[in-house]
């Protein structure tokens, strides 16, 4: 049952199909390769393996502590195929559910989010509490169910596994999981600095952009770790900032640089995929941060996290943790997470992300400098959207061989150290720092290693098993 | 509802045909490309708006707190959206989509011979000949015209779009 019919009545063995996929990622980078084949971004089994052993295989970020603030308060989501409430029961203790009636199964909760001590089905009205507890089976004692028949027996089913760092709350469909913060490693700093920016953490601006893109996820995955791309995608976003300028309508850049720092842009790999890049950028080139809006913003920040802490904060920083979820912070935050749909089609959820107490006047400015680059309304991110959509096009050209978008950085750095250790103090699998125009891609690579361990992981266990069921 | 006396059915007529005509010639100029014509339409202190939807039923009312798809509050944030299409370095533009506007149901809420306020409903068809795909946008409008010295201009426009789950592109042209 593990094997899936493919073509007219051929049948992959699992032990086959291990092996093709082995064969889409050539990681040669010691030697200055690194090969990803096209075909992983087009095709339907690939799509169903990504589903089953890297969306369903591990942690998914699924959403903020801060967006169930209340008792039985709750928000819906997708962990790879399944939906999922998470649920704040009455207690305040935080679950996470699958989104699906016990009794035939029907969506339990259609809402994006709410308030809810008891989730009735519309179907035949079986009703759940915040806990998850079935607690009442409709017409139960003219139903002539068996004796053994009992509503203690069918509560909501609960996912795997759930963890929360820092407000931000993960869940796993499988318990082969390690702890979520060994499961972050190093990727958890740089949540740290997004949950330092508040004394109380973080939450998202109220008003969720949702959108979906006709490309697949990892195009998502991949720009937002592509320092290389914005000089020319962003091209017409940089002539309006100059016309901004011109016309006096923006304040000159900033800098929150001290003078020995270097313009700058570098790159962490973490384990499980995670990665992160970073832009030091001078006079003239840095918008103004809502965060540095109010210099005793700054102060309160350096008191409670320290000095090292704010000089990253005002960095611009792109975090991705794997598979599912990246956090950016240029001239506003956003958290982004998307939820692959087909080979061919993706679906985002965006949202601003802010200090909670944040001042009225510098939560207007991060909104408006979201607005102006994020959205599929926005003047930077369209023209992204629109790119995953030409790369997708171009995939389709599935025999043109090889592309070379994973091989900058492969070379030698000017640096023999890493810079930045001791003011991150983070343990990291692998570091590239270079100009502004470096443009690192093998910041890629931790992501497209963790994608093959963890379908590997997947096949060679279902053949495993297939083969002792047939032994 | 309409007043019955004959010199306020004229005034409800003539604010009315305003509204209707603005709203065209808006739509038409977005049809044709003409970006000047159609930033000409609107006063130099104008409100662009378009919310999101919070939930299934509400869209966001306060955009100091609350995220919107744009919020301008002067026509030189519609002046930039043009600029970029113009520096033919936006993929979006390039090409850019063939529209169709279509406006109705337009109703005024109140008139004066200084101001038109009123609501209206709307649908773009909007060819994408990138893909060769034909889809649609459609919401409501709420309006603001104001009586000036070029005649009557786009004060205020709320765009409220119907759908939550948006396509990967959509700019002014599109709404």
């Amino acid at each position: 049952m593990n094997q899936r019919v493919r073509g007219a009545g051929s049948v992959v063995p699992l032990r086959e199909k291990l092996e093709m996929v082995r064969g889409m990622i050539r990681d040669e980078a010691d030697s200055g390769k690194f090969h990803v084949d096209r075909k992983i971004f087009t095709d339907t089994e690939i799509f169903d393996l990504e589903m089953r052993y890297v969306f369903e295989g591990t942690w998914n970020f699924i959403g903020l502590e801060s967006q169930i603030p209340n008792p039985d308060d709750y928000v819906t989501a997708h962990i790879g195929r399944h939906p999922v409430i998470l649920q704040r029961d009455h207690d305040g203790e935080i679950h996470c559910f699958y989104n699906t009636c016990r009794h035939r199964g029907a969506v339990l909760c259609p809402y994006k989010q709410g308030n809810k001590r008891v989730h009735v089905c519309r179907y035949h009205a079986w009703s759940y509490d915040s806990s998850g507890n079935c607690v009442a089976v409709s017409q139960a004692e003219d139903g002539q169910y068996h004796d053994s028949f009992d509503k203690a027996d069918w509560p909501l089913m609960r996912i795997a596994r759930l963890e929360s760092y820092r407000g931000f709350i993960f869940g796993s469909l499988t318990d082969d999981v390690p702890p979520l913060k060994d499961h972050l490693g190093g990727a958890a700093k740089f949540l740290d600095l997004a949950a330092d920016q508040g004394p109380q953490g973080v939450e998202y601006v109220p008003g969720e952009v949702a959108y979906t893109f006709d490309g697949n996820w990892k195009l998502q995955f991949e720009n937002g770790l592509d320092f290389y791309h914005f000089a020319a995608t962003h091209a017409s976003y940089m002539e309006v900032m100059k016309h901004r300028e011109k016309t006096g309508t923006m304040a000159p850049g900033k800098t929150y640089e001290g003078a020995g720092v270097d313009e700058a842009t570098g790159t962490y790999s973490y384990v499980h995929g995670h990665a992160m890049m970073y832009a030091i950028r001078k006079q003239g080139r840095v918008h103004v941060r809502p965060i540095a809006k109010d210099p005793a913003v700054l102060d309160e920040i350096r008191d409670r996290a320290g000095e090292d802490q704010l000089k990253w904060i005002l960095r611009q920083r792109n975090l991705t943790v794997f598979p599912n979820m990246q956090l950016v912070d240029i001239s506003a935050m956003q958290l982004r997470t998307w939820r692959p749909l087909s080979p061919g089609k993706t679906e985002m959820r965006t949202h601003c992300l802010a200090p909670i107490g944040e001042a009225p006047e510098t939560r207007a400015l991060r909104i408006r400098n979201y607005e102006d680059f994020f959205n599929p309304t926005g003047l930077g991110a369209s023209d992204d959207n629109l790119m995953y959509e030409y790369v997708q096009y171009g995939y389709e050209a599935g025999d043109a061989g090889d592309t070379s978008g994973y091989l900058r950085g492969l070379g030698e750095g000017a640096l023999a150290e890493d810079p930045f250790a001791k003011e991150l103090n983070h343990p990291t699998a692998d570091w590239k720092y270079g100009p502004v125009t470096f443009g690192d891609e093998s910041v890629f690579h931790a992501g497209y290693r963790e994608w093959l361990r963890l379908i590997e992981r997947g096949l060679s266990r279902d053949a495993e098993a297939e083969e002792v069921a047939h032994a | 509802m309409l007043d019955q006396k004959p010199d306020a059915l004229t005034a409800d007529i003539r604010a009315a045909r305003i509204a209707e005509q603005v709203l065209a010639m808006e739509g038409r100029f977005l049809d044709l490309q003409d970006w000047d014509a159609w930033l000409d339409l609107y006063a130099p202190d104008c409100t662009y708006w378009v919310p999101i939807w919070m939930d299934e039923d509400t869209a966001t009312t306060d955009p100091q707190s609350q995220m919107s798809l744009i919020y301008h509050t002067s026509r030189t944030g519609l002046e930039e959206r043009v600029l970029r299409i113009r520096t033919r370095k936006s993929v979006t533009a390039m090409p850019l989509p063939r529209t169709v506007h279509m406006v109705s149901n337009i109703l005024v809420v109140s008139q004066s011979d200084t101001e038109i306020e009123g609501t209206a409903a709307w649908n773009v068809q909007h060819y994408d000949p990138r893909v060769g795909k034909r889809t649609s946008n459609c919401g409501h409008y709420e309006f603001t015209l104001a009586n000036t010295a070029g005649g009557w201009k786009i004060a205020r426009k709320k765009v409220i779009l119907l759908d939550d789950m948006l396509p990967a592109v959509i700019d002014f042209y599109g709404l």
